[in-house]
């Protein structure tokens, strides 16, 4: 295994001084601060008509009712006394639209709203921020101002988690659960980027090594094992280093990532936790890495190749498309039976670390399951890569690679 | 006595296949042993099985006194038949590369691998890309990589082919100081002529099975004079049973069997006063042996 080392630093070397590596280094990063500066001020150029959407924009208001005459002048509202002008407004781009409030307003509830055609009215929220208006003008009469604050924001919750022996946690906040899901995020988006990344190149990496035949050389200086894993480990590490240089170019750039970083410096969370975060991280990537060198080795084309890889991706995906449900219920069936699947206990795992699961063993037995399917997925990656030398020139079938798995031991 | 190299038995097929088919030969230390075969015979499979790089079905493998593959595989030097390097890297790097991997340090891959560029002329070519260099090259650069770590026993797949006869001729010195320095080679190849210019011993395979092996002086004269050179003025035409090849200059060649032996020869020549300037039997060329062999092993299969 001594030479895994040689061929890690060789990996490595090669990997990061490749131009499509450097270019993509430094294109994502590039590609960031374009999405970052120059759309926005696209966008803003090209939306100046639609200043609407937001809380607070202009809105008319035609009230039969009287009940908002005691608030006076209210901010981004103009009130109208007849429809044809208001509605005259709204074809100007004058106001985002109009309310009509009639005169049985407080019996009937029934208000009509004026607006312009286009758009989902669900995604409209002025009818949801003119709710605000009309709260604060039925409680205006009858309410101080305190109430009114209540009213319209009638609670902030503080949570107390029961276990399983009916006792409250001493404490646990809001803050505890972003504390907790916010770095299982990270670590999971992390990984899904790792594994997109890492596995075109190792891909790559294994059928090149396949097709340049230097391979009977390698092998007889040293084992396919220590090749299989001095690329993982070699490609995984230049991976790692692309995505740091993507992180920090990131926080200095862009504003708001930064001020994420800066949150989650306040977030701390607890030890045991992180370690296992970065545990599956590493966990995570050698599985999938160790799987697509077998993919790898036993393909004779990269596009083959890559065909099969975009479907082993999926399960990694899936806990994170799923994490609506896992979050809620860390310790339902979905979350436990995904945690004992290799491709999908990395993620999993951190998707039920996030939801604060009370099953921290099946979570660590989790980690176990996936680092011993990484350690056999090398050990099968080596064993391909080792019947590929037997099938030199052959189109891999399943059969054959089955045969020559069998010869190459 | 230790041989550098020896199989027994060897045997490995692929699916219904037999592809090497119970071979056994030795080589002695220091020599430089030929192993010939016609093209697609056997010999890549059974260097590559010799070297572990595929498993045999049967037989036994002994290299370098005793050794498994595994445990005599740092001390031996290989250049495969597939010919190939990574393209993008430089020649400097690639022997440094595959000199680490035979245990060298780091500088003593590099200082090793620029010296052996000078000697076959390529210290030049040190920082180009692989993929710059001619195939010629490329080869050299290879054989130069099983040079790196001062092996032992040095085994090469047809190591001449596709060379210009230069380097070929470098090639060949290059073998010889090794084979002075005390290692022993091994090389295959379907050239008869490299063969009997560098081997003493060889064995060949035909159709995956062995069918000589030995010295190979001994295996020419083993199968005894098969024809007869004369050089004279004229020839007799009355002469029975011959087969007769004119050559240059009044040269006849006869070629031998049970009907026409040197004696009626010369009877012949001596009855018909013509006087003659040379009468010379001569011993069959690999050439003959490999073609016969071969074919009658093709015959008996």
């Amino acid at each position: 295994m001594a030479n895994s080392r040689i061929i890690f630093e060789e990996e490595f070397r090669r990997q990061t001084r490749r131009t499509s590596w450097r270019i993509f280094t430094i294109g994502v990063p590039l590609l960031m601060l374009i999405v970052a500066f120059i759309v926005p001020v696209i966008v803003d150029r090209f939306s100046d008509d639609d200043e609407g959407g937001k809380v607070g924009e202009i809105v008319g208001i035609i009230d039969h009712s009287g009940i908002t005459d005691s608030l006076g002048r209210i901010p981004g509202v103009i009130r109208f006394t007849d429809l044809e002008e208001g509605t005259n407004s709204i074809g100007d781009g004058e106001i985002k639209g109009l309310f009509v409030i009639p005169d049985d307003y407080i019996s009937s509830g029934e208000v009509d709203w004026y607006r312009r055609g286009g758009g989902l009215v669900s995604d409209d929220n002025t009818g949801d921020a003119f709710h605000n208006v009309l709260r604060i003008a039925i409680a205006d009469d009858a309410l101080s101002d305190d109430l009114i604050a209540r009213v319209l924001q009638p609670a902030d919750y503080t949570l107390f988690k029961v276990d399983e022996f009916g006792k409250p946690d001493s404490s646990s906040s809001k803050t505890d659960e972003i504390a907790r899901a916010a770095p299982a995020f990270l670590f999971a988006m992390l990984l899904l980027i790792s594994i997109f990344v890492g596995s075109a190149s190792l891909l790559q990496s294994v059928t090149e090594e396949k097709e340049n035949r230097m391979v009977e050389m390698l092998v007889t200086s040293t084992s396919p094992m220590s090749i299989m894993l001095g690329k993982i480990l070699g490609l995984g590490a230049a991976g790692l280093l692309q995505i740091t240089i993507w992180l920090a170019v990131a926080s200095i750039s862009i504003p708001q990532i930064g001020d994420q970083f800066s949150a989650l410096k306040s977030i701390s969370l607890e030890p045991d936790l992180m370690i296992l975060l970065v545990a599956f991280y590493f966990a995570g990537y050698f599985v999938f890495a160790a799987l697509m060198a077998s993919i790898g080795a036993a393909s004779t084309s990269v596009r083959e190749a890559s065909q099969i890889s975009a479907i082993i991706m999926i399960p990694a995906v899936i806990p994170i498309y799923t994490s609506s449900l896992i979050i809620p219920n860390p310790d339902g069936t979905l979350a436990r039976v995904l945690t004992f699947f290799p491709l999908t206990a990395p993620t999993a795992s951190m998707m039920r670390i996030a939801g604060g699961t009370e099953r921290m063993y099946e979570v660590v037995l989790g980690l176990l399951v996936t680092a011993l399917a990484g350690v056999f997925l090398l050990w099968l990656s080596a064993r391909v890569f080792r019947a590929g030398l037997l099938l030199y020139g052959q189109r891999m079938s399943l059969k054959s690679v089955w045969g020559a798995l069998r010869q190459a031991d | 006595m230790a041989y550098a190299f020896e199989i027994e038995g060897l045997t490995k097929r692929f699916g219904d296949k037999t592809v090497v088919d119970d071979i056994s030969f030795t080589v002695e230390e220091g020599e430089v042993f030929g192993f010939l075969g016609p093209n697609g015979s056997g010999k890549t499979t059974t260097i590559r099985t010799a070297l572990g790089i595929i498993h045999q079905d049967a037989g036994e493998i002994r290299l370098l006194g005793g050794l498994s593959s595994v445990e005599a595989m740092p001390r031996v030097g290989y250049l495969p038949e597939e010919r190939g390097l990574l393209r993008k890297e430089k020649v400097s790097n690639i022997l440094r590369y595959l000199g680490r991997l035979r245990g060298l340090s780091k500088t003593d891959a590099l200082d090793r691998g620029l010296e052996l560029l000078h000697r076959v002329g390529l210290y030049e070519h040190r920082d180009k890309k692989v993929e710059g260099l001619s195939r010629g090259m490329t080869q050299l650069v290879q054989f130069v990589a099983s040079l790196l770590h001062h092996p032992e026993l040095i085994i090469l797949d047809e190591p001449f082919s596709g060379l210009d006869p230069l380097n070929v001729q470098l090639m060949k010195e290059i073998l010889g100081s090794e084979q002075a320095r005390g290692a022993t080679v091994i090389f295959s190849t379907h050239v008869l002529s490299d063969v009997e210019e560098m081997s003493e011993r060889v064995a060949l395979i035909a159709d995956s099975k062995l069918i000589l092996f030995g010295d190979l002086n001994e295996i020419r004269r083993s199968r005894g004079a098969n024809a007869v050179v004369v050089e004279a003025p004229s020839h007799p035409e009355d002469l029975p049973g011959a087969q007769r090849h004119a050559g240059r200059g009044g040269r006849v060649e006869y070629r031998l069997s049970d009907d026409l032996t040197p004696e009626m020869i010369l009877n012949a020549y001596a009855s018909s006063a013509i006087i003659l300037s040379r009468f010379e039997q001569v011993l069959p060329s690999l050439n003959d042996i490999f073609i016969e062999e071969v074919n009658n092993a093709r015959q008996n299969g």
